[in-house]
């Protein structure tokens, strides 16, 4: 079970020598290795996450069949983006739409942490 | 590296005849496996196969074989392109492509001489025969890209820095350019035409300079 | 085995309670649903843009209109359709595949999906607005893009769109390779998941790998037309590209893995037969997931501002994995007992027609060739035999081999050889003329041509190809119709399958397994049968 983040390690390992190759070929270009560079080393960074996380969940646990919380949540924060283009009552609605969703996603998890116990 | 120019288009013909028959080869040996495999193992009662299923070393020689294969494509590649990338040491002529929304404008620094093309008129590219031409190609607003097929090669054209490339036309002729790279509403009529003429023939044209 | 029992007091059903399922099952189908919507939208927007460029002339509409329509077709089926497509379906099945309970982060899967449900929305929104939709193509290549040449709102709602979806997907990966690393059965070692899970594991690497990177250059470019200063300096231009293609090679792998996938579970249980050379598969798989990072500025050849040959040798390297992953399916085959139903046909359609688009991708890995070929018809030809010719025959190979899992009955098997034999011919008929097109002369993303040109008759050739593919969409449609209407009724194993999803009921409970069988290799129930025989 503890093997994933082995893969994760090994394939940022080969992204990272593709880089590295690119890096050597031409070193004054950059802009063309900069992005890889950084998501070879964000690969890394993944792996470690994996990692630190890697005890595998055995426990029985109870979720809720619904989450109309993370709907509702996902929706307020999507609708915020709009705001650059539409204006600052799109933030205030999506914001106000985000509140509302964190306040059920919250109701959610304290009966899941209830119902758990 | 600064190389004599050598024609595009025989370069291309070239690399492409290698690629084109390596794919149809590879084409016709998959599908030959495939049909083969298809006929010979179809069902036929309630028969349950027990082949095998691994074979590293013919695997591994089989991957083997393509890294080979991709080599020598890799080779004849790099091989053509240095030298369609090439740009001669002293051009015979200079052309500056300006690139705009949406049409051409084409400055023959040496003798002067413009031609512009208009939303209701085609310019012509005129050029010499069997002359290594420079081309400076910048855009003035968006990224277009000059294209002459029949010369098999094309270049974007930016806004912020020149693009400089070389083009020798073999043979007298008329033929056609377009803009390769989307550029907004009438990216699609941004067409021009190409008279090649015999040498003597463009130094009249030009005004008997360059 | 962990299990997940539901909630006491909640136990709903109804359209409006599925939209909010934290089963993972229930996300995936709601996703498959709404990207199969947006799949005949830009399918009708492709109708469109066919009997428009059938003849030369403006007949149907204006160059506007035209550039709006291959914009928002393009965009939508690759932010829309196939990514969310792939990624809805290791929603769905690698759960069951790897024999757990639930997807990792269900209540993130399930945000995941309303957030690509949101960026749709968005995206196709500008239609409705004064400059109208988006129109710089799926690319929005900088300065064309930028607040001077695009003006107008429906830019704007498309880069939303854009980050909206692209975030959606990230989040979704997240899950699924979470699920893949962390989630599976005890005895299910990492070298015993099936194939199709493998291609999600590299898939969901890629998106993590590279998505986040378009959703910067996406808020770069959107700063850029509200307050400047970002890519109108030296070099800007070249800097959008490099980070758009850094995502936008990976993506088009994305969007081909799990059908691959798909395909490789098809072919081994239609031949009744171990998959063949797994470990090399699955080095394979993951070594051309890493390969596809390193290839992106192939794009950028005709700007003579990359490094050609570093890009065209990580280009051309790609036909190593992709001849041995050819091995392998072929091999499955060979000494195996073939029965050609409907998910066996178009998995072999998938092999026989990817290869035509994969080896015109290793053409154009060729500088010198690409300088002829790039932004023509031959591209599109290309892109399309990969993705359609491919790809969504593999989708399709998927959609007849679990519809009796999923659903619990059959597609009808006539109807779906006809759908199939349309397919081919429709997809043949419009895209390979693309090639010569191409290669003859004719750029991409034209409104209109010359009459002159002589490229007439072979776009009515592919026009009418789109034709054909549109009726076989309606077979497709027909089929499903029928099929719900007179249950013919599958039980957990109709097909003899090799793996989990096939040891539970059809379709499966909400905590997907009631038993694990025992797990031995990647295909334990092909070993359970070989066990008994």
């Amino acid at each position: 079970m503890s093997r994933g983040p082995l893969v994760v390690f090994a394939w940022a390992a080969w992204i990272t020598v593709l880089t590295a190759v690119l890096v050597i070929w031409r070193p004054d270009d950059e802009i063309q290795w900069l992005p890889f560079a950084a998501m070879s080393a964000a690969i890394w960074v993944l792996g470690l996450a994996f990692w630190m996380v890697r005890r595998a969940r055995s426990e029985v646990r109870l979720i809720p069949d619904l989450s109309p919380g993370s709907a509702v949540l996902a929706l307020g924060l999507a609708t915020m983006l709009g705001a650059p283009s539409l204006g600052i009552w799109v933030a205030l609605l999506g914001g106000g739409i985000a509140l509302f969703g964190v306040a059920v996603l919250a109701r959610e998890l304290l009966t899941e942490r209830r119902l758990n116990r | 590296m600064r190389r004599p120019v050598i024609d595009k288009r025989h370069e291309f013909a070239w690399l492409f005849w290698h690629y084109e028959w390596l794919m149809i080869a590879v084409t016709a040996i998959v599908y030959a496996a495939v049909l083969f495999a298809v006929v010979r193992y179809r069902r036929r009662g309630d028969e349950r196969p027990h082949a095998r299923s691994e074979a590293k070393i013919a695997e591994s020689i089989y991957a083997a074989v393509i890294g080979v294969a991709v080599v020598i494509l890799v080779a004849l590649t790099f091989t053509t392109e240095s030298r369609v990338d090439a740009l001669a040491a002293r051009p015979k002529l200079r052309i500056d492509v300006t690139a705009f929304q949406w049409q051409w404008r084409f400055d023959y620094p040496q003798s002067g001489r413009t031609v512009i093309g208009s939303s209701n008129r085609e310019p012509t590219l005129v050029v010499p025969a069997r002359t290594q031409i420079e081309f400076s190609a910048r855009a003035t607003d968006v990224i277009h890209s000059f294209w002459i097929p029949s010369e098999r090669f094309k270049r974007d054209a930016f806004p912020d820095r020149t693009t400089r490339f070389d083009l020798v036309f073999e043979h007298v002729g008329e033929t056609v350019g377009h803009c390769a790279e989307f550029c907004g509403l009438r990216h699609a009529d941004m067409n021009f035409n190409v008279r090649v003429l015999s040498p003597a023939d463009f130094r009249t044209w030009a005004g008997g300079r360059g | 085995m962990t299990s997940v029992a539901d909630a006491p007091p909640v136990r709903s059903s109804g359209v409006l309670a599925s939209l909010f399922s934290t089963d993972h099952k229930r996300i995936a189908l709601n996703l498959v649903a709404v990207s199969f919507f947006w799949f005949l939208l830009d399918g009708v927007f492709a109708l469109l843009m066919r009997t428009e460029l059938a003849r030369p002339g403006m007949q149907l509409m204006s160059e506007d209109t035209y550039n709006q329509l291959f914009t928002e077709h393009g965009s939508g089926m690759i932010f829309l359709f196939v990514t969310p497509l792939a990624l809805a379906i290791g929603l769905y099945f690698v759960p069951l595949q790897v024999g757990a309970a639930e997807i990792a982060g269900p209540r993130f899967a399930l945000g995941g999906f309303w957030l690509i449900v949101a960026g749709g929305l968005t995206m196709d929104s500008g239609w409705f607005t004064a400059h109208g939709a988006a129109k710089a193509g799926w690319t929005a290549f900088y300065p064309l893009s930028g607040a001077q040449r695009s003006p107008g709102l429906g830019m704007d709602l498309w880069i939303i769109g854009v980050i909206l979806a692209t975030v959606g997907a990230i989040v979704l990966a997240a899950c699924i390779l979470s699920t893949l690393l962390r989630l599976r059965a005890p005895s299910m070692t990492l070298l015993r998941m099936p194939v199709f899970c493998w291609t999600e594991v590299a898939t969901c690497l890629m998106v993590l790998a590279s998505f986040p990177v378009l959703v910067v250059a996406m808020v770069l470019l959107y700063y850029d037309r509200h307050f400047g200063g970002v890519f109108n300096a030296q070099g800007g231009p070249v800097a959008y590209q490099h980070l758009f293609w850094f995502y936008g090679h990976p993506v088009v792998y994305v969007m081909f893995f799990p059908f691959v996938g798909i395909v490789a579970e098809v072919v081994a249980v239609f031949s009744r037969r171990r998959f063949f050379g797994y470990s090399a598969m699955v080095l394979s798989l993951l070594a051309f997931a890493g390969l596809s990072m390193s290839v992106w500025a192939h794009h950028m050849f005709a700007t003579g501002r990359v490094t050609n040959q570093y890009f065209s040798l990580t280009s051309t390297s790609l036909a190593v994995p992709g001849g041995i992953e050819y091995f392998d399916l072929v091999a499955t085959m060979i000494g195996g007992a073939i029965l050609l139903r409907t998910p066996m046909l178009f998995a072999l359609g998938f092999v026989l027609q990817f290869l035509v688009g994969g080896l015109t991708g290793i053409i154009l890995g060729s500088p010198p060739i690409d300088y002829h070929l790039t932004d023509t018809f031959f591209v599109v030809g290309h892109m399309h035999y990969v993705l359609f010719a491919g790809s969504i025959f593999g989708f399709f190979a998927g959609v007849y081999y679990w519809w009796p899992k999923v659903f619990g009955c059959f597609l009808g098997e006539g109807l779906g050889k006809l759908q199939f034999a349309l397919m081919v011919i429709g997809t043949n008929l419009t895209f390979f003329p693309m090639h010569i097109l191409g290669y003859d002369g004719m750029p991409r993303r034209i409104a209109n041509y010359s009459k002159h040109a002589g490229w007439t008759g072979l776009n009515e050739l592919s026009t009418a190809g789109s034709y054909v593919i549109a009726l076989s969409m309606l077979v497709f449609g027909w089929n499903v119709w029928r099929s719900m209407r007179h249950r013919v009724p599958a039980g957990s194993d109709p097909w003899e399958g090799h793996t989990l999803e096939w040891a539970t009921s059809s379709p499966p409970p909400r905590h997907n397994f009631d038993s694990l069988p025992p797990i031995r290799s990647y295909a334990p129930l092909y070993d359970l049968r070989q066990g008994e025989a």
